[in-house]
């Protein structure tokens, strides 16, 4: 059911909007995202809606299958610090959620325990090259406690203008401490233009990597 | 909880108002063929990288009546506004919608029309 709900979503970005847009979950006032992950046996869901220059609020799901469990929870996000330069742009931004987290929900049915996680990011990009970290800590009682990081380095073999199709090779480094492989490798693809980000990757262990991203 | 995410998504994605999806293109395209784009103001900003940028500060001035289309240039840095016949935004409403939007302006160029 959760590979559906990750495909109806990429199928109706794909097929609705019209194809671009960088990773972040603070746009503008009024301005809405909506994101769907799938990184080995993980999957993500957002939507989110900025509400000031700096702020926004969402919804988050959540689905880990190799540890079975889920969360489904509110979300905000907020821009800490943007840096525009003449040629670049560079921002740190935090996010955090609360809500609901679901265990054994394969073997038992899912028992329900409170969960939040809090994390931050931080990217600098300019037209030709790309750098981001994340860093997240999940808390859920006894079901999960984790610290999760992610680093990318990206190029654009092309420097694309307004309007045109926007090309990025990246290098996506996963570390996991609670995975079987904690450190994961991932080359990826990111297209964007407008409004509508994919991307896809396999890494070098063999796991599947997509991200469809559609702000609006 | 998997089925509501999905339909909440489905409703978020098809209530879009797509002939408004105000892409760049889009916005370059906005007016009839026959009024060609005019920047009546030129606009140096910092911090444009990317299409999103773009994207961005287009549906941000789409929002005001006295915006006809707008053009954005990555290469040059500039946002050319061509206002509607006989309107205007002064400079520090330009200033506002581009700072809100997430960008730093360095200079205003007007090129003609009321200031």
């Amino acid at each position: 059911m959760r590979e559906h709900a990750f495909l109806a979503l990429a199928a109706a970005t794909a097929a609705l909007a019209p194809l671009g847009a960088e990773a972040r979950p603070v746009t503008y006032p009024s301005g809405n995202m909506a994101m769907a992950e799938h990184r080995d046996e993980t999957t993500v869901v957002e939507t989110m809606r900025t509400l000031t220059p700096k702020i926004a609020v969402g919804w988050h799901d959540e689905w880990d299958d190799e540890s079975d469990w889920q969360f489904h929870g509110p979300m905000v996000a907020g821009l800490a610090k943007r840096w525009n330069m003449p040629a670049a742009q560079a921002n740190i931004f935090w996010m955090a959620g609360a809500g609901v987290a679901f265990d054994d929900v394969a073997s038992a049915g899912g028992e329900a325990q409170p969960a939040a996680y809090a994390g931050f990011e931080a990217d600098w990009e300019n037209r030709r090259f790309y750098t981001q970290y994340q860093a997240r800590g999940l808390w859920a009682e006894d079901i999960d406690n984790t610290l999760t990081q992610r680093a990318r380095v990206g190029v654009a073999p092309y420097i694309a203008e307004a309007g045109g199709l926007h090309t990025w090779a990246i290098l996506q480094v996963d570390h996991e401490p609670e995975d079987d492989r904690p450190v994961s490798v991932t080359p990826v693809l990111r297209l964007f233009s407008g409004g509508l980000l994919a991307e896809a990757g396999v890494s070098f262990d063999g796991d599947a990597f997509a991200t469809f991203m559609f702000y609006f | 909880m998997i089925r509501f995410s999905t339909l909440a998504l489905a409703c978020a994605v098809l209530a879009m108002p797509f002939g408004a999806a105000a892409q760049p293109q889009a916005a370059q395209q906005a007016a009839p063929a026959a009024v060609p784009f005019a920047a009546d103001a030129v606009v140096s900003v910092n911090g444009l990288v990317c299409d999103f940028c773009a994207q961005t500060l287009d549906k941000s001035f789409k929002r005001h009546a006295q915006v006809r289309a707008i053009r954005v240039d990555l290469t040059a840095k500039t946002v050319s506004i061509d206002f509607q016949p006989g309107l205007s935004l002064d400079d520090a409403t330009l200033r506002r919608i581009i700072t809100n939007a997430g960008y730093a302006v360095t200079a205003i160029q007007r090129t003609g029309g009321p200031a």
